[in-house]
């Protein structure tokens, strides 16, 4: 089985779809064998950029699949180096099996208390689940300013929960390069790519930690 | 003098943050959120109901102007229908692929 990257979430727009798509980009300029597992049947949100991507000829290509069940997805995982799950925008026991097996389980989320107090709770649920809390971790996204960054941060840190260094600001460049079929971290800015770098840099890193 | 505008930011503006037995119990939820049971279960019968066998469906779409004209051109010139051109036309294309 290779690496499994989780995102979830309870609600919708929150980003995972963002992070999932830009986690399998680089993944995928590094050599590293990879798949989006698109779990979101009804949205298909992953597997419309993946087409985009494909017929303007984006380089490096990024295969995306539809999974009707987490199942289905986490047994195509051995085919692959590593698969990166966007999961739907609902919590489910589907999302505790995915916890279960995977090496990351990652929650976007807004400054807003909420997003944040809901998100919390999904976390707490999971770790009531046995589900590590070393496994878990929060990424910010949809940021404002530096000062609700750290607001949201601290907040998530008090609930006991891990936040990755680093995080999203709210820019439309991002939602024009996805448009495209690019990923957050191949827009027409260099300085908006290197921040959207650096936060998967942090990702993976944390990947290698957890080993 | 002394900064503190850093102070300001320290001061709890979203709240109290939800404890352990706050947690959410939605990994109890089935993985298919379960669907509108109303719509599901709802049929409107009337004389074309009880005619219906399902041997087939409707199918609407749009489809270029030079589409259409190729399409219903092969049609007239095999004297077959537009869905019977269509289903040959698909089941090539799967043969194919």
């Amino acid at each position: 089985m290779g690496i499994i990257i989780a995102f979830i979430s309870q609600k919708g727009g929150v980003g995972k779809s963002t992070l999932a798509r830009a986690c399998a980009r680089e993944l995928a300029n590094n050599q590293i064998s990879v798949k989006v597992a698109d779990l979101d049947i009804q949205q298909g949100t992953c597997i419309e950029w993946g087409r985009t991507r494909l017929s303007n000829d984006i380089e490096p290509s990024v295969p995306v699949a539809f999974y009707k069940t987490v199942q289905a997805a986490l047994a195509d995982s051995g085919n692959y180096d590593s698969l990166v799950i966007d999961g739907p925008a609902r919590v489910s026991a589907a999302t505790l099996e995915i916890a279960k097996t995977a090496n990351l389980v990652i929650q976007p989320s807004g400054a807003s208390v909420d997003d944040l107090r809901p998100a919390v709770k999904e976390f707490h649920g999971l770790v009531n689940n046995h589900i590590p809390k070393s496994k878990m971790m929060f990424i910010l996204n949809r940021i404002g300013t530096t000062a609700e960054e750290e607001n949201a941060r601290s907040y998530i840190q008090e609930a006991g929960y891990e936040v990755l260094e680093g995080c999203l600001f709210e820019k439309p460049a991002y939602r024009k390069a996805q448009n495209l079929g690019y990923s957050i971290t191949e827009t027409k800015y260099k300085a908006l790519n290197e921040k959207a770098d650096i936060l998967i840099q942090n990702l993976i890193n944390k990947i290698v930690t957890n080993g | 003098m002394a900064d503190a505008s850093k102070l300001k930011s320290l001061k709890k503006t979203l709240g109290d943050v939800p404890k352990l037995n706050e947690a959410s119990n939605n990994t109890l939820s089935p993985e298919m959120a379960p669907s509108n049971s109303y719509n599901e279960s709802y049929t409107r019968i009337d004389g074309r109901t009880m005619r219906r066998t399902n041997r087939t469906v409707r199918l609407a779409t749009s489809v270029t102007p030079e589409f259409d004209r190729m399409l219903r051109k092969v049609a007239v010139e095999k004297n077959m229908l537009l869905a019977e051109v269509l289903e040959e036309a698909l089941q090539f294309y799967c043969a194919k692929n």
